[in-house]
């Protein structure tokens, strides 16, 4: 997937492939400008203009070709839904947010605007919107910020789709309020058997919500685990990196995080190459993934055999 | 985006070649601007005569090239005056705030209050018209529009961490104004004088074809539209050509401008459009 | 709100007062005396002297300007030094003939900026956009008294359809007779309005199509014309109506040039022929009223603005 400016292509993400399926929690990490928020995108069929991709996207049994948007419009919504990353700008300022849920629930099930309203309220109750008539009738910018990222979990969640896709639904928000809205989304994976993508840069919020991780830099996968696994056996040294840049009481900082943007424009090779301290020739191609484990793939050469270095 | 780039590309060589044919005009002229020659009035545009001859017998090619000089000049001097003191006035009100702020302000909505070209009116009327007044008369009247601007970028600018810390640093307030406020900026300064370069040039010509702008024998396009006026039945290359000169060189401008404006703001809309 | 809405009442006073302040100072500060247009003064220069004593022009700026605003006040607005009659009158009897020009201008450019603009939005960077674009550019760019020129050389003189200049035949008093009169002056007034128009609408909806709650209602899977109806109308509305609100001076104040090239008996070209003239009390006259115009649209709009924003609503 890359972006065209000015007649040169910007490569943003390549070479990523990944599978999710039903009750389980994939999280998406890396640092701004990975690709995770355009990978959510993708996955949505949401590209922004001006984005060029290709890429296969397999929905249980279903072909999606990557950048022909029209392939997802009757699955928009009602098969896959997002929440996205600031609640206050993804919810439209003019309209009542109950009629911004109801509206959904109208067109989709070709119910009248009576039920579609009554079927809002509840699930305002249902997700702790209260007092649920009272809100219905108000607009975005009324609410407190959590109340917002509520109503575009109720948004993204009116039609029950299998998947959902939350993009850094948490980083707008006061920390008592993160975890409220992070046990929302965790419930419909648990109790519906829904499939979530959650995308983010906090390490925090995906150890307690994630069952994977799959951690991306400058664009490319460098390594996929589970989330205990990862943590305790992060192979990649760029995951490593990541691992220990979170602030502990009981150590220092010890790592050099890069300071200049990953490099982008290399059309091949590591993408951790010019930090890396153990890097070696043939870093200068990408590595494949590697199977470490049937649940642990890592893009590193020097990962193969050494679990434990 | 290669669109904006073409357009730049057009606005700055229309822009350029008219600068050229107006500092050039003694070389370029086929004839003498000023020389009436009554038995060879209002012939139809041929080989002697590129676009024709006036009502006097001269020739409209020689009189619309030295009418570029006013209508440039003109253009670029009361633009240079308007951006001058609303850039003063702008970064005064911007930096100082409160009753200084105000004050400037309220008189920008007063003359920003008077439709544009009924104040230009009512001040070269109250004159003898000649070139420096109608530049000085444009000049006056147009600076609310950047003052109002740079202020907006100044209230911006004063709450940053690097004007902050000249500050701290001992700066006096114009240094701070000067060297660490103003360069940046600059790049809605310039866009805002390069749109009101064409505005300056219209409402020129519209004092000239009303006659109160530079006066006849100096040729301006808009002096000669005001002559062609009677002879727009007989003889249509009289006012069809300084006309279109005034048309060229205000869309040319305008292209340049809006270019340069989407080079300063790429993120606005355009790529990032979502339905 | 009421607060607000007092607040900026209480500042459009004062702008207005500014703007009788500077009306003032232009003139008084204008060389000579503004009385070459009368023919009565020139040769007898005691009725100079006894003109300024009965209008108190012979006292110090300040109490003159205390003693003009005082008479403004009371409605007493001067009398036009070429007609000998009281200026508002004069504007009074040409205001119906500009508005009648500038509402059918008003109206031809919205009718086609409005929905040129959406459509050029929706299609951001496709060639119709550009094109558009492009013919906007050269519309501002054309010099309006040019353009009637040209206008009245092709359909008055080439190709005899419609008439050169004035409001109506002289014995035919009928609406069509108006109306082919209209036709010309109106289209030129209505090009420039356009340009002005179709760019504001196409940057308006071109913001409201990049913000996030539009890719909120394409991921809900709405369809294009649900979303373009419901989410995108009704953001770009909020400042199109302000814009609408901005442009009522137009229809008050009159078109100078336009108005002068076709001879149309309204305000703008009255307004023209007295700068001309320089008969100072119309000039003035118009002036303040023009800038009280302005004044009160602008008043408009912020008060439409607040009323229909529903996020000024608590």
């Amino acid at each position: 997937m890359s972006f065209r400016q000015g007649g040169i292509l910007l490569p943003a993400v390549r070479n990523l492939q990944f599978a999710l399926s039903g009750s389980e929690a994939l999280a998406i990490v890396g640092e701004s400008g990975s690709g995770k928020t355009l990978t959510g995108l993708a996955v949505m069929g949401l590209l922004p203009h001006g984005a060029v991709a290709r890429g296969r996207i397999y929905f249980s049994g279903r072909m999606l070709v990557v950048g022909r948007d029209s392939d997802w419009d009757d699955l928009r919504g009602r098969s896959a839904a997002m929440v996205f990353q600031n609640p206050a700008a993804a919810l439209n300022p003019v309209i009542k947010v109950g009629r911004q849920v109801s509206e959904t629930l109208e067109f989709h099930y070709k119910i009248s605007r009576k039920e579609a309203d009554t079927k809002t309220l509840q699930l305002f109750s249902a997700l702790g919107i209260a007092p649920a008539g009272r809100r219905f009738h108000q607009y975005p910018h009324q609410l407190s910020g959590g109340l917002q990222q509520r109503v575009m979990i109720a948004v993204a969640g009116a039609l029950e789709p299998p998947l959902l896709i939350a993009d850094e639904p948490t980083s707008a928000l006061d920390l008592t309020i993160q975890s409220q809205v992070l046990d929302l989304l965790t419930a419909g994976v648990r109790e519906r058997g829904r499939a979530l993508l959650l995308i983010t840069h906090d390490l925090g919020v995906v150890a307690r919500t994630a069952d994977r991780v799959l951690v991306m830099c400058a664009g490319v996968m460098v390594e996929e685990a589970a989330v205990k696994e990862l943590f305790e056996r992060a192979c990649h040294p760029y995951t490593r990196m990541l691992l220990q840049s979170v602030p502990r009481l009981d150590r220092k900082l010890s790592s050099k995080l890069p300071c200049r943007p990953l490099n982008f424009r290399t059309a091949s090779g590591c993408p951790y190459l010019p930090y890396c301290r153990r890097a070696i020739e043939k870093c200068r191609q990408l590595p494949p993934p590697l199977n470490i484990s049937p649940t642990h793939r890592v893009c590193c050469h020097l990962a193969g055999g050494r679990r434990h270095v | 985006m290669p669109e904006g780039r073409s357009h730049f590309a057009v606005g700055l060589s229309l822009v350029c070649l008219l600068a050229v044919a107006a500092l050039c005009a003694p070389v370029l002229a086929t004839h003498c601007p000023y020389a009436p020659a009554p038995e060879k009035s209002l012939l139809p545009p041929g080989q002697e005569h590129l676009f024709g001859t006036d009502r006097l017998g001269r020739d409209v090619f020689s009189r619309v090239i030295f009418g570029s000089r006013a209508s440039l000049a003109v253009g670029g001097l009361s633009v240079l005056m308007a951006v001058g003191i609303g850039t003063a006035v702008g970064a005064t009100a911007g930096y100082y705030g409160g009753v200084t702020d105000a004050l400037l302000m309220r008189l920008a909505d007063v003359i920003l209050s008077f439709p544009s070209f009924f104040l230009v009116l009512l001040m070269v009327s109250l004159f003898e018209p000649h070139f420096w007044l109608v530049v000085a008369v444009i000049g006056c009247t147009g600076w609310p529009a950047t003052a109002r601007l740079v202020r907006g970028e100044f209230l911006r600018l004063r709450e940053t961490d690097f004007a902050s810390a000249a500050r701290l640093s001992g700066a006096s307030d114009s240094r701070v104004i000067i060297r660490h406020l103003l360069p940046n900026a600059l790049g809605p300064i310039l866009v805002s004088a390069t749109v009101s370069v064409p505005a300056a040039i219209l409402t020129e010509a519209g004092l000239g074809f009303l006659g109160l702008g530079v006066q006849p024998p100096v040729p301006t396009w808009g002096n000669m539209l005001r002559d062609a006026q009677n002879y727009i039945r007989h003889a249509w290359w009289y006012a069809t050509f300084p006309g279109l000169f005034i048309f060229t060189s205000v869309f040319s401008f305008y292209l340049l401008g809006e270019a340069m404006r989407e080079a300063l703001n790429p993120s606005s809309g355009k790529n990032k459009s979502y339905a | 709100m009421c607060r607000a809405v007092l607040g900026r009442f209480i500042q459009s006073v004062i702008v207005l007062l500014g703007v009788t302040v500077v009306t003032f100072l232009l003139i008084h500060l204008a060389p000579g005396r503004p009385l070459q247009a009368n023919p009565e003064f020139r040769h007898d220069p005691t009725a100079v002297e006894r003109w300024l004593q009965q209008r108190s022009l012979d006292k110090p700026l300040p109490s003159q300007y205390i003693s003009w605003l005082s008479r403004l006040w009371r409605g007493d607005f001067g009398l036009s030094l070429l007609h000998n009659r009281p200026v508002a009158q004069l504007v009074a009897e040409r205001l119906p003939a500009t508005l009648l020009l500038g509402g059918a201008a008003l109206a031809l450019a919205l009718l086609l900026a409005v929905p040129l603009g959406v459509l050029s939005a929706a299609r951001s960077g496709s060639g119709c956009d550009r094109a558009l674009n492009l013919f906007s550019l050269a519309c501002i760019s054309v010099p309006g008294f040019w353009y009637a020129m040209l206008l009245i050389l092709l359909f008055a003189y080439l190709l005899p359809w419609l008439p050169a200049a004035g409001m109506r035949t002289p014995g035919d008093g009928s609406i069509q007779d108006v109306m082919t009169h209209l036709l010309m002056p109106a289209v030129t007034l209505a090009t420039a309005m356009f340009a002005g128009y179709f760019r504001y609408v196409r940057s308006c909806v071109q913001d409201v199509l990049s913000r996030d709650y539009v890719r909120t209602a394409k991921a809900k899977g709405l369809p294009a014309r649900i979303i373009f109806i419901r989410h995108v109308i009704p953001n770009a509305a909020l400042p199109l109506v302000t814009m609408a609100a901005l442009s009522l001076p137009l229809m008050f104040t009159g078109a100078l040039m336009v108005e002068t090239v076709f001879a149309w008996p309204g305000l703008g070209r009255f307004v023209v022929f007295s700068a001309l003239a320089r008969d100072y009390p119309v000039i003035m006259f118009v002036n303040m009223y023009a800038a009280a115009v302005v004044t009160a649209a602008n008043l408009l709009a912020e008060l439409l603005y607040l009323a229909i924003n529903p996020r000024m609503k608590m």
